[in-house]
């Protein structure tokens, strides 16, 4: 008996704890432990012993029932995590396992509108260089979106600027531009700006225009601003926004309030420069405007022309969202259809 | 712009193909918007700023690409033979508003045969979409696409006495020009006369009276300057852009004007046979006033940040035609450059316009960017900062931001009781809404409506933008408020969270104060007014039915505006640690009968008022309705929370205070249910 009972604890010891789940487990318990288990079988033999041999036996017995208790009750604990999610049981039975390739449970996220999150990309790479963001009225006075950026009544420079007006000199800003000067008269160089904002212009609507849109524009004054900063400045940004990768290029252009004017377009990273539809076969596509500060926009804020150079920039938000994210059509913006929103 | 290749070869000798040139241009600062076969030609279609009227021809354009590529400019021979009486004996030129119009060539060309243009003509002119007339009006096309000023032919015969008088118009005269509509003038605009009547709107578009026709024998050639604000502003008045009056606007060479003339009077004596009378009449009142620039080489080279040897400076100025009257040295060192404009740069008059020059045509890719930028710091308003909190707020509750448009209509507006002070466009795009908005919310709910229609319900959206209201006489601009506008398309409790969430990230939620209200465009049964420190600073209810209806909406979603521009100035981001309690805390739940009108508030407030050791915190948790607590009462139940900062509470102790609130709150006719 005591050989047996040594048999039956070696066997037990190593099947508990090579047990792998639950049901394992319960099998163990039923066999060893049960009112018909091993251990109660020997138990009953006990009687069948010799009388001085039965207090020795007795304890034998219940020193192994104790220790495979011990044994399954720890080996328990230890499923007891997994029984808590393993499928659906009757009478100890597992019915089914977990499969765990159905979805997961996601909660809901919000999402910051894609405008939004171009804007703060574009203002965090200025932000980097030591720009500060301004901010000014969209409702602007006739002053400050023309006149003082030397763009004059009856010149065809004023073309591109069609407004809508409010009342004879006050209307819904065209530009991001009269917030330059608004910043420069509110005291002197140097200055390192950034403006977001709201910008109107009565055009058509169509795939890419719209009479509402967003625009950043920027300007440096100081003693020693050139143009080379300018390009160094507007270089880091288009890397920094749109892939190391990217080359840029600045051709001569026009803009009533700076002189030199550029544009600066940035290699196609749809073809890689080789030309393609989205860059109209040049391997280039437009990003912003840019050029040095007009003396004219100086003398109106009253800074030193000889002391001070500066350069600005300006480009529009929806053209850059539109190329980063392969946007085509600038209406989705202000639609808000969730199924557009939710994929940004 | 259009140009065709083969044409600009005609005065300049360069070896490019289009794609080439297309480059070149570019870099210049024209841009090629397309390049199109034509025969065996090549069209280009470029774009040209407003400030280079010089170029808006065949040589102007040569001229910039003679500068780029260092080949000379060819300038056509006229070959002119007059013969006759001269121009003066038939007919007479008067200026008589000089300020608009300081010079005028007349030329008189005479037995001509009007005919068909030769083929080399009219291909020329339709492969830049122009419309080939007769020889003498497309002769006139011709000249001005190869030198760009512009000329007109007049019909001789048809001028009245053979007169010729440049003034302004009479405010009730017409003019039928050739485009056969009748144009009223005023006095504002330059009309060329004869003896009686206009026979042109100047510089903008002939009259159909004196038009160059077949039956024409003789004509009166016009080349002249005119003032351009004046052509614009006709231009404009009179909705009619025309070939010339692009021209004129953007300012046309004053000392081109004679070529031009000769030039087109020897093509028509050539190709219409016609004789031209010696001498032209030429009333001249420009001041000849050569314009003279000058340049710094150091300026020149700290603008740019480049190093441009002074010879590429010279060499370049005086191939786009400027003259050096003057080169200054200092030290043995060149130091600046006096020039002379040519007449044909009408926008070019400074130093910084000598800089852009001499920059774009050295090529701005030699400006080599910097390794090293200047420091500065850049600053975070505030505002910036409490509005991103208030955002993370929002997008961790998965609401999605939206951007709506800022133009209304009245209709929405006055429903939401926001018109009084809206502004009103005066030229809008879309006359259904044609002011600025006051409120957010029209738009939010368009945007329901818009989702709605796709099969999207349980919105759940916020805008943070600006709203424009009219401060009237005291300031021409408005003020412009930054409003937060929250929409749910569900429980108006869980708004209601969230909106205290919100004023908890500013640091306001203590301050803040929810009560009813009566708001015209909430349901009456939810309908609050949000108070910061007894000031109103938004709105918070159910979308009432009648503006549901007015949306066309499938539910009335819950809704909340606030003053943020207001609430970021009061808002603090501050926090500040206060220690952890070291004792445990005691709850007690009471469940109260009151009245139905007992708001949660008023309860809370009564509670307050009790004198207490240990009370830290009343919450509520739920409200309910039987017909064991009777009509018109509700029980509202409740947890109390006491707690001692020094040792751990007795039930005594407590039992103490909760029962000097029970008392409390019997007297105010607030029983413990089943009392």
């Amino acid at each position: 008996m005591k050989g047996r009972l040594e048999e039956i604890q070696k066997k037990a010891r190593e099947e508990i704890a090579s047990a792998s789940s639950w049901e394992m487990i319960e099998k163990l318990r039923i066999k060893y432990l049960a009112r018909r288990g091993l251990i109660a079988e020997e138990m009953a033999r006990i009687g069948s012993l010799p009388e001085d041999e039965r207090p020795e036996a007795g304890r034998l017995a219940n020193e192994v029932k104790e220790e495979l208790s011990r044994l399954i009750n720890k080996a328990r604990d230890e499923f007891r995590q997994e029984f808590r999610q393993v499928g659906p049981r009757i009478k100890g039975k597992i019915i089914k396992s977990t499969d765990i390739t159905i979805p997961g449970h996601r909660a809901p996220q919000g999402h910051l509108h894609p405008l939004t999150q171009i804007s703060e990309e574009i203002i965090d790479v200025f932000s980097r260089l030591g720009f500060s963001v301004a901010l000014g009225p969209e409702v602007e006075l006739e002053y400050y979106n023309f006149t003082a950026l030397n763009i004059p009544r009856d010149h065809p420079s004023r073309d591109p600027y069609d407004t809508f007006y409010v009342s004879e000199d006050v209307l819904l800003r065209s530009h991001t531009s009269p917030v330059q000067i608004r910043v420069m008269e509110a005291g002197p160089p140097p200055i390192r700006v950034v403006i977001p904002g709201r910008t109107y212009r009565p055009d058509t609507v169509d795939a890419t225009h719209h009479f509402m849109f967003h625009q950043i524009e920027g300007l440096m004054v100081d003693e020693e601003v050139s143009m080379a900063d300018l390009k160094t400045v507007l270089s880091i940004f288009a890397r920094e926004v749109f892939g190391s990768v990217v080359k840029t290029r600045f051709r001569p252009s026009f803009f009533p309030f700076t002189e030199p004017s550029a544009d600066m377009d940035i290699s196609c990273f749809l073809c890689n420069a080789k030309g393609c539809s989205l860059c109209g076969q040049t391997g280039w596509i437009e990003i912003l405007g840019a050029g040095m500060v007009d003396p004219k926009v100086f003398e109106a804020v009253g800074y030193d022309t000889e002391k001070y150079t500066g350069f600005a920039f300006g480009m529009g938000v929806e053209r850059v969202a539109m190329l980063k994210f392969g946007i085509d059509d600038i209406r989705l913006f202000f639609e808000n259809d969730l199924r557009f929103l939710k994929q940004f | 712009m259009k140009v065709l290749l083969s044409w600009l070869k005609d005065y300049c000798d360069f070896n490019l193909g289009p794609e080439e040139l297309a480059e070149l241009l570019t870099m210049a600062g024209f841009g090629t918007e397309a390049i199109e076969k034509v025969a065996d030609d090549f069209r280009l279609e470029l774009e040209i700023t407003p400030n280079r009227g010089d170029v808006l021809s065949h040589i102007g354009l040569a001229r910039e690409i003679a500068a780029v590529t260092g080949t000379p400019l060819k300038a056509p021979e006229i070959k002119l033979q007059e013969t006759g009486k001269p121009a003066a004996e038939w007919a007479e030129v008067e200026i008589i508003d000089r300020d608009l119009c300081p010079r005028y060539i007349a030329r008189i060309i005479y037995d001509v045969k009007v005919a068909d243009s030769p083929g080399w003509l009219k291909e020329r002119l339709q492969a830049l979409g122009l419309r080939p007339v007769n020889n003498i009006v497309d002769i006139t096309n011709y000249v001005m696409l190869e030198c760009g000023q512009p000329l007109h032919a007049f019909d001789y015969d048809k001028l009245k006495e053979g007169r010729i008088a440049v003034r302004r118009a009479k405010t009730k005269e017409k003019i039928i020009t050739i485009d056969g509509t009748e144009k009223p003038l005023t006095g504002e605009m330059l009309a060329i006369c004869d003896a009686r009547k206009p026979v042109a709107v100047a510089g903008v578009m002939g009259g159909l009276a004196s038009e160059v026709t077949g039956e024409t024998k003789c004509v009166l050639l016009e080349s002249a300057y005119f003032n351009p604000a004046s052509i614009r502003r006709t231009s404009r008045a009179l909705a009619l852009i025309s070939d010339s009056s692009y021209r004129f606007e953007r300012g046309v060479d004053p000392e081109g004007t004679d070529w031009a003339s000769r030039r087109a009077s020897a093509l028509m004596s050539e190709i219409a046979s016609g004789k031209v009378a010696p001498d032209s009449i030429d009333r001249n009142y420009l001041e000849a006033a050569p314009k003279s620039a000058s340049l710094r080489l150091a300026r020149l080279c700290k603008l740019l940040g480049l190093e441009i040897p002074q010879d590429e400076v010279k060499g370049i100025l005086e191939r786009l035609g400027f003259t050096i009257t003057e080169a200054t040295a200092l030290a043995g060192q060149a130091e600046g450059l006096t020039l002379q404009v040519p007449s044909f740069r009408p926008d070019i008059q400074r130093e910084v316009d000598l800089i852009e020059e001499v920059a774009r045509i050295y090529g701005f890719e030699k400006i080599s960017e910097k390794s090293r930028l200047s420091q500065a710091v850049s600053h975070r308003r505030p505002e910036a900062l409490v509005a991103d909190k208030v955002r993370s707020v929002l997008l961790g509750a998965a609401f999605y931001e939206v951007i709506t448009i800022s133009f209304e209509n009245a209709e929405a507006l006055k429903a939401f009781g926001a018109l009084d002070q809206a502004l009103s466009i005066s030229n809008p795009i879309d006359k259904e809404r044609p002011l600025l908005r006051t409120t957010l919310l029209p738009g939010l709910l368009r945007v329901v409506k818009t989702n709605e229609d796709q099969g999207h319900l349980d919105l759940k959206i916020f805008e943070l933008a600006h709203t424009y209201l009219s401060q009237g006489k005291v300031s021409k601009l408005p003020i412009e408020k930054e409003s937060l506008a929250i929409l749910q398309d569900g429980d108006f409790f869980t708004l209601k969270g969230l909106v205290e969430g919100v004023f908890e990230a500013m640091g306001l939620l203590e301050d803040m104060e929810i009560t009813p209200a009566e708001i015209p465009f909430l349901s009456p049964s939810h309908s609050a007014k949000i108070s910061l420190n007894d000031e109103p600073v938004g709105i918070l209810g159910i979308i009432s039915e009648k503006v549901r209806q007015l949306f066309d909406l499938t539910s009335s979603p819950v809704v909340a505006e606030l003053d943020f521009t207001f609430l970021v100035q009061e808002a603090s981001l501050e926090k500040r640690y206060r220690t952890l309690p070291r004792y445990p805390a005691v709850r007690r739940d009471l469940a109260l009968v009151v009245d139905e009108e007992v708001s949660w508030a008023g309860l809370k407030a009564a509670i307050e008022e009790v004198e207490t050791r240990f009370l830290e915190e009343i919450s509520f948790f739920d409200e309910y309705r039987s017909a064991d607590i009777g009509e018109g009462k509700k029980s509202i139940a409740l947890s109390l929370l006491f707690r001692s900062p020094e040792k751990t509470l007795t039930g005594k102790e407590v039992d103490a205070d909760e029962e000097k609130i029970i008392k409390h709150l019997r007297k105010k006719g607030f029983p413990l249910r089943g009392e």
